[in-house]
Parts: C-alpha cells; sequence; structure tokens
C-alpha cells in the first residue's frame, strides 16, 4: 500500500469513527434533544452569517475558533496515543481539526472573507504542531492547590486543562473595561468549567454526603460561590464603566451561573459511579452555547429544572436507605 | 454483635447471597474466604447498604447497621482524575486516634504530592487504605487489603489491623491468600454459593485447606483427562 492510499484510508477511518460516535451520542442525548441541537446549530449559522458583515469581524470569529481548536487539543487525552501509536498524528490531527472548523470557514469563504478562513486553516495546522506539554500548568502549580478539597472535579479539571482557565481569568480582568471583551472570556471560564463535571466519582466520595439533595444543594452551593469570587469583580467593573450594557452583563452572568448549575445537574442525572459521564454531553453543549445566543436563553432554567428531578432520581438510587 | 438474620441479594433473578442467619463477635478481626463468585464483595456491598436490602438485616449491637458504621475499602479502588494523593485524603474524616494519616504516608512510603494516577496499583491501594483506616469507625470492612501491596506493606497492613482489633474495632477481611487471614483473623468464615458454611477459629485454621481443597486433585484430574 502506498503512503497516499494509507493516508486516505486512515482519514475515512477517523471519520468513520467521528461519525459513530455522534450518532452513539445522539442516540443517548434522544430525538427530542437532538431536535433542539439541529434548530440549534442551524440558527447559529444562521446568525453568524449575517453577523460577520466587516472583515474584523471575521478576524475576532477566526480567532474564537482557534482559542476553541486550542482548548480541545490542549484538553483531549488521547495525544499521547495519537503521537505515538499513530502514523503521521500532524496530519490526523489537523485533518481532525479543520473538519471541526469546516462549517465556519465555508461559512467565511461564503461571505468572501478568504483570509479569515485561512487564518483558521493556519491555526489548525499550527495548534496540531504543539506538543502536549504542561506549558500553561507550569506557569500555574498552586492553581489546583487553591481549590477546596470537596471540589475535586475543579482540582482535576483545572490540572487536566493544563490550568487554561487561569488564562482566561487574567484576560478577562485585563480586558475588564473593554465593552463586551471580558463577557466573552467568562463565556470561556464558564464553558471550561461545565467540562470539568464529566466523570462519575466512587461511592465513597457519593456518601461523604447526608442524601442526594444535600449532594446537590452542596455542589451547586460551593461552585456558584467559587465561581462568583473568581469573575464577580471584572463584571462589575464592566458594568461600573459601561452602565448603557448592564442588562447584558446581568443577563451574561446569569446565564453562565445557571450553565454551572446545569453542568452538575446534567452529571448526576447520568451518574455513575467510576465512569466517564457521555450521556449528557450534546445536551451540556447546547447549554453552554446558551450564553451566546438571545433566542437560547430559557434552555438552561428548562434543563435546570428537568434535570433536578432526574439527578434526584438518580442518586436515590445509590442513596436508597437515607430516602424513605 | 453484628448479626446477619434474612440476608438474601439476587442480581436478575439469580440469588447471589441468602444468609439466614449468623453472627459476628465485635471487637474482633473476621477473615471471609471464599472462591470466586460465592458472594464475597457482595456481602460486604450488601452490609454497608451499597446495595439495597432489609433494613432489619444486619444489625449491630441490635440496631440498624448503617453506612455509617463501616469504613469500607472495595477490592478496585477508583480515583478522581488528576488529583494528589494529599487531596484525595483531605477528602476523607481523619478522626481515628489511632492514626495520623501524616504517619502512615511516611510508614507506607507514599508520595503525598504526586498525581494518583501517576501510582502503581500498590501505591493506590495504601492510598485508599489510608482513607479508610484513618477514619473514626466501629466497623472496617477490607476487601482483599493485600492486593497489590508488597512484603513490607503487607506486614504493615498486618500491624495496623491489630492496633484496630485491640482498640476494639470490628474488622472483616477477604482474601484470596490464606496466610494473611490466618495471622490476623480471630475467626475465619467460609462463605460458599451465598451462605456461610463454616467457621473456623484459631486452632482448626490448619482444615482450611482441606475444607477447600479436598475434592480439588480428583476434579483436575478428571477434567485434564477430557
Amino acid at each position: 500500500m502506498n503512503k497516499q492510499s494509507s493516508a486516505f484510508e486512515m482519514i475515512s477511518n477517523l471519520l468513520f469513527i467521528r461519525l459513530q460516535q455522534l450518532k452513539r451520542e445522539l442516540i443517548s442525548t434522544g430525538w427530542f434533544y437532538s431536535l433542539i441541537i439541529l434548530i440549534i446549530t442551524g440558527l447559529l449559522g444562521f446568525l453568524l452569517y449575517h453577523a460577520v458583515q466587516k472583515q474584523i469581524h471575521s478576524f475576532y470569529l477566526a480567532a474564537l475558533i482557534i482559542v476553541a481548536v486550542y482548548t480541545i487539543h490542549n484538553s483531549r487525552n488521547d495525544l499521547q496515543f495519537i503521537r505515538q501509536q499513530l502514523r503521521n498524528p500532524f496530519f490526523l490531527l489537523t485533518t481532525e481539526y479543520i473538519l471541526l472548523a469546516l462549517p465556519v470557514i465555508f461559512l467565511l469563504l461564503l461571505k468572501g472573507f478568504f483570509a479569515a478562513g485561512c487564518t483558521i486553516i493556519t491555526g489548525c495546522v499550527l495548534v496540531a504542531l504543539i506538543a502536549p506539554k504542561n506549558s500553561v500548568y507550569l506557569l500555574f502549580p498552586k492553581l489546583a492547590s487553591w481549590i477546596p478539597s470537596e471540589m475535586f472535579e475543579w482540582m482535576s479539571g483545572i490540572r487536566k486543562t493544563k490550568g487554561v482557565v487561569a488564562v482566561f481569568i487574567i484576560v478577562m480582568y485585563a480586558t475588564s473595561f473593554l465593552k463586551f471583551i471580558p463577557l466573552i472570556f467568562l463565556w470561556l471560564i464558564t464553558i471550561t468549567i461545565a467540562g470539568f463535571y464529566q466523570f462519575g466519582e466512587p461511592l465513597t466520595l457519593l456518601y461523604l454526603h447526608e442524601n442526594a439533595k444535600r449532594l446537590l444543594s452542596n455542589k451547586i452551593k460551593s461552585a456558584l460561590s467559587l465561581f462568583v469570587k473568581i469573575s464577580i469583580i471584572p463584571v462589575l467593573v464592566n458594568i461600573f464603566l459601561h452602565p448603557d450594557i448592564w442588562w447584558v452583563d446581568l443577563m451574561v452572568y446569569t446565564l453562565c451561573l445557571l450553565v454551572i448549575t446545569c453542568a452538575i445537574l446534567i452529571k448526576y442525572a447520568v451518574y455513575r459511579p467510576n465512569e466517564r459521564l457521555t450521556a449528557g454531553s450534546i445536551l451540556l453543549s447546547v447549554v453552554c452555547i446558551s450564553p451566546t445566543l438571545p433566542f437560547t436563553i430559557p434552555i438552561p432554567v428548562v434543563v435546570a429544572a428537568m434535570k433536578y428531578k432526574s439527578a434526584i432520581q438518580n442518586l436515590e438510587n445509590y442513596f436508597h436507605d437515607q430516602n424513605h | 454483635m453484628i448479626r446477619i438474620i434474612n440476608l438474601k441479594i439476587s442480581f436478575d433473578k439469580h440469588q447471589v447471597l441468602d444468609i439466614e442467619k449468623y453472627n459476628f463477635t465485635t471487637g474482633k478481626v473476621h477473615g471471609i474466604i471464599g472462591l470466586n463468585g460465592a458472594g464475597k464483595t457482595t456481602f460486604f456491598n450488601a452490609v454497608c447498604k451499597f446495595l439495597k436490602r432489609d433494613a432489619q438485616a444486619v444489625l449491630i449491637n441490635n440496631k440498624p447497621f448503617e453506612r455509617h458504621d463501616a469504613a469500607y475499602l472495595e477490592t478496585t479502588n477508583y480515583f478522581y482524575e488528576n488529583i494528589t494523593a494529599q487531596e484525595y485524603l483531605s477528602l476523607f474524616p481523619s478522626d481515628n486516634l489511632l492514626f495520623n494519616k501524616n504517619n502512615l504516608i511516611e510508614l507506607l512510603q507514599l508520595k503525598s504530592c504526586g498525581l494518583i494516577e501517576t501510582f502503581s496499583t500498590g501505591m493506590r491501594k495504601k492510598l485508599a487504605l489510608i482513607a479508610i483506616i484513618c477514619q473514626e469507625k466501629p466497623v472496617y470492612i477490607l476487601d482483599e487489603p493485600f492486593n497489590g501491596l508488597d512484603l513490607e506493606s503487607n506486614k504493615i497492613l498486618e500491624m495496623l489491623i491489630q492496633k484496630l482489633a485491640e482498640s476494639g474495632k470490628t474488622i472483616f477481611l477477604s482474601s484470596h491468600i490464606l496466610s494473611p487471614l490466618t495471622t490476623s483473623c480471630a475467626e475465619i468464615h467460609l462463605l460458599r454459593n451465598g451462605n456461610f458454611e463454616k467457621r473456623f477459629q484459631p486452632e482448626q485454621f490448619n482444615e482450611i485447606e482441606n475444607e477447600l481443597f479436598s475434592n480439588l486433585t480428583e476434579k483436575v484430574n478428571s477434567i485434564l483427562k477430557k
């Protein structure tokens, strides 16, 4: 087999695997939520198409996509495996990232913003070249140890994402005097934190709480209070300096709090001890998008209400003796 | 006294545990032996209420045995990824006056600042063990605690178990190797087909092998001849 055909085979295998993963994820999400996701994706594309009018907008969008790709690259745990075990890992990673960014690249090309489209492609290539180093984590080695021990999800998540959340926090503080920009970083902090809740702790840790309701309230209280501590100052500064958009700051902030609440509730709604909890990840993605799109504002409220009930029901299977 | 009364556990209509009546003296080390699938882990899970069971099926000093009455070391220990040993230990109460967490870390030569995923099987077992025995509980359930430990740590664990027993705690131990049980236990109980079939006192410990393996040579030969 020549090199070209083996590379083609590798890409088609990769595409097949990704499609299978997406199919399984959609099946586990259910048709109702899948439909919502489809509608949101469509609307998001439509909004982006109309929102990106100037060259500068296209570069903002390109930068956002590259940051997202970098975050994914930095937090994926199969990087070592891909680099050691698979042939031509750089080619594979680049393809994967370009495929991920393809809808936005298409959109930009369609609007004639070729430079921004090429920037995304170049960004994907450069990100794929980055070796899995703990460079950011080394800058903040004590970061995770400042987190209270009962918030092990945050400790673990901060280390897993190499402390990228600290970079977002610093940029958010540094740009707090600008209009809207700190809100973008607030959102990035929120979705990074929401991603921390994707592994089911062992039962011994679950039983450190008295019952299902207490567990959920402890988890939500501690997460929200820490989130407020790290993020409230730049938001207040932003409101003070830009009183004309105080309601945008307030709305986005409330939605970010709701996103974190939903992340916790979704985790426990699908909780199984000692397992990676992938069942709720698409729903969580939908919730995560909500602060960026005005028409999706009710989604986190509805999800929080629905998932609180299912989280209690699911946890009661484990706290069976405490609830009757 | 820990009393088991009508403890029945089944999975998918398959009865795994069916104990009508059985007693354990408190303040002693009890060894639980049995072949794979005999129901040892199910028994521990049921006692600790990790599995749903009748509230009156397990009594300690005539009161229902609750989850908080026991510290339970499971056979396989799972840890939250990307946290250090010290952070993991800080999640659990450390109110047992007999043991100090830091002393045990030193004694068992654990890297408290290391991330748990970098630990070997034995190191992980030691970490889980420290988290369990540092808790102040009347009962300690240690499901195969010797698995993965090196020779020195095995010996240290035997000593720690003795110290717990001397302070009046009840300890349940399981192991697939008899020697640590015969050294540590005051009684050894044979679990077979989901029920306790026999209780061995120290003077009967040399009969255990006979009891378990009496027909084994015959069985092995007959199957190999097929």
